[in-house]
């Protein structure tokens, strides 16, 4: 029995993710109080009643569930010609590299956006996805990229007046 | 105010020509982005939201463009279905089966017409529905205090963590997490801070919009660039666009009944316009004398998901602008423009603000004409927008999500919530963990929490109070009940699987 939960702990690792945040949360919520000074409920009594019940839906699935690896939200070719599945998304063995490359793009731009200002860092951004992606010509895709950022930042901000990062050698203004 | 002289109200302000520019722009937008694969009606009506909140938009034309957004997302979803055999989002998935049969036999003309027209008449019908049941569904909810809201606010998750697809305890568990994910930041009853160690950027805990766009748009794009990006068009003339008189008679009665359903599964708290589209097919094929045709190009099986899925939008629109309670993860995120607004949701908005109220029901109506004139002749211009290489649209999508992620705070903080937020829903869609709960949750959570304290406080400690209101132990039970039905119809061993492992939104 505990080498099936064990074998269901290495098969689950985003449940066993939230088993841990359940166990977390439960022990975060003894530090805040249960009760009001008036006798009511305190911030503590609702995060301590999740951490509990995130921990046992974790055990549950862990339990009850055999791992599956599908996706859910992914609607794939149907019908006619199709796949017939509703589920067609890769396996979950590991992190494909574009799927990495555009989240370690992303982190990069949010912590450099505020110091190059929007059309700059967008500019890089956006050029580099095209880049990934597309095998054309780079000067032209690195020419879309800084159109793209430009032209957006001339709607949003200029025309809709919504607020992003000014570029701080004044080019954009 | 009687149903009438209010939608009169409403048309007052929803025809004036601000409002009919905004309920436009929403209705292309939202048919862009239901045509467009990666950016679902959830992510796009997120992303959108912080925009029009930002440019400090009219409350009523900023719902009006949100609203229209919604229902052109469901319309624009089936151009991809019959022409590329790819639904645009999880409620166009029927449509493929016959449209894109249809399409391959020469008919994607009057395929794509009677998408749009079903769509249409389930529209109009389903806000002829939700103009007659909000009045008294309004003046019920009335009598509702903590205890009985914070009963419909549970009732409201564990119908969802029912009906999303996935199994009932992984959904609760993401509906769990969603809470808990409420409870981070000032405790609004104590002013106690929770869970923000030490960082001021979680004070006012997580913006539901900036998890909603990580949770569904940006995991969408992991998901597409995991995949390969070629998407093949298929190439078809689109010159005779007219339905056959054969096919009106075919689809005169599927049109009604198809609406009817897609209404009711749409007023359901957890259900939406997937269910909808797939009960909506499933009872046209049982219903029809030859249901052989179904899946080999029946007109039939093109009007009946499409009208469901329209008519679940009017429908879903009936529990959130009545009782504050959204139905879907896209119904969550317009209850939050609501409260983003500076309304409440609930029903007091009907009566403190009717203008609002009616103004929506009547743009939907407006809207509805709208997206039938203009998408007719338009969609040779989706059909080429389907044509740009996929590689090109995708970096120009992620644009479209750091404007709305940033546009709510102007702080780059919280794109690496919103990062956060995209990875975790990419990974949870390869662990089959549903994110619709998480939002809907993650909207819901405060509300339930200050309900929950409210009627503990009010009945001095006393968990009793929750089974002797009447309403609030219905509601209850009824809550008790959805968790225990697959438990039920399992045992019984008559359970057959209906609905599809795909998200609702």
């Amino acid at each position: 029995m505990t080498q099936r939960l064990a074998r269901r702990l290495a098969r689950s690792p985003l449940v066993c993710v939230f088993l841990l945040l359940g166990v977390a949360l439960c022990y975060a919520a003894t530090r805040l109080s249960m009760r009001t000074l008036d006798g009511g409920p305190g911030p503590g009594l609702l995060p301590a009643a999740l951490g509990a019940l995130m921990t046992v839906l974790a055990l549950w699935v862990l339990w009850s569930e055999p791992p599956r690896v599908g996706s859910v939200g992914s609607v794939g070719p149907v019908g006619p010609g199709g796949t017939g599945e509703l589920s067609g998304a890769p396996r979950f063995s590991a992190l494909p590299t574009r799927v990495a490359a555009m989240a370690g793009g992303l982190a990069l731009y949010a912590a450099v956006l505020e110091a190059l200002g929007f059309v700059i860092a967008t500019a890089a951004l956006v050029g580099g996805l095209l880049a990934l992606f597309n095998e054309r010509n780079r000067g032209r895709l690195a020419a879309l990229g800084l159109a793209g950022a430009a032209g957006a930042y001339w709607v949003f901000h200029t025309l809709l007046r919504v607020p992003l990062p000014a570029d701080p050698a004044g080019l954009w203004r | 105010m009687d149903p009438l002289a209010g939608l009169a109200l409403g048309f007052q302000h929803a025809l004036s020509p601000m409002n009919l520019l905004f309920a436009l722009i929403g209705c292309l937008v939202g048919t862009a982005i239901g045509v467009l694969p990666g950016i679902g009606p959830v992510g796009g009506v997120a992303i959108l939201l912080p925009v029009i909140f930002a440019t400090r938009m009219d409350p009523i034309s900023g719902m009006i463009m949100l609203a229209a957004v919604y229902y052109g997302s469901q319309y624009g979803g089936s151009t991809t279905s019959i022409l590329i055999n790819t639904p645009g989002e999880s409620s166009s998935v029927m449509t493929c089966l016959d449209g894109y049969a249809m399409a391959r036999q020469g008919r994607a003309g009057p395929a794509l017409a009677m998408a749009a027209i079903a769509s249409f008449v389930a529209g109009t019908l389903s806000v002829l529905g939700l103009m007659l049941l909000a009045p008294p569904l309004t003046e019920f909810a009335l009598r509702f205090g903590p205890r009985e809201n914070f009963a419909l606010m549970v009732l409201g998750l564990t119908t969802l963590t029912r009906l999303t697809g996935a199994p009932v305890w992984k959904a609760l568990l993401m509906a769990v997490f969603g809470l808990a994910l409420g409870t981070v930041g000032i405790d609004a009853m104590s002013g106690t801070p929770r869970f923000t160690f030490g960082n001021p950027n979680l004070l006012n805990g997580f913006e539901f919009a900036v998890v909603a766009i990580g949770l569904f748009a940006l995991a969408e794009l992991f998901d597409n660039v995991a995949a390969p990006l070629q998407r093949e068009v298929f190439e078809t003339k689109l010159g005779n666009l007219w339905p056959s008189a054969a096919d009106w008679m075919a689809v005169r009665v599927t049109l009604v009944r198809a609406s009817v359903v897609g209404f009711f599964i749409g007023v359901l708290p957890g259900a939406g316009a997937t269910v909808a589209s797939f009960m909506a097919y499933a009872i046209e094929k049982r219903a029809s004398k030859h249901p052989e045709r179904f899946g080999q190009g029946a007109i039939e099986g093109v009007a009946a998901p499409e009208a469901a899925n329209n008519a679940a939008t009017g429908g879903a629109m009936v529990p959130l602008l009545t009782l504050g309670l959204p139905s879907s993860a896209t119904a969550a995120i317009l209850l939050g423009a609501i409260t983003i607004f500076g309304l409440r949701p609930g029903p007091l908005l009907m009566i403190e603000h009717p203008q609002f109220f009616w103004a929506v029901i009547a743009s939907m109506y407006i809207g509805n004409v709208m997206l039938v004139i203009l998408n007719l002749p338009l969609i040779g211009m989706w059909v080429n927008i389907l044509k740009i290489p996929y590689g090109i649209l995708l970096p120009f999508i992620v644009l479209f999500t750091i404007i709305g992620t940033y546009a709510i705070n102007n702080n780059p903080f919280d794109l690496w919530v919103m990062l956060a937020f995209g990875v975790l829903g990419y990974v949870m869609r390869r662990a089959d963990l549903p994110a619709a709960p998480v939002v809907l949750a993650l909207v819901l959570g405060p509300q339930m929490e200050t309900n929950l304290r409210r009627a503990l406080t009010i009945s001095r400690g006393d968990y009793g109070t929750f089974v002797t209101s009447p309403i609030s132990a219905a509601l209850l039970l009824l809550a008790v009940v959805s968790l225990a039905w697959p438990l039920l119809v399992r045992l019984t061993g008559r359970g057959r699987p209906m609905i599809p492992a795909a998200e609702e939104v």
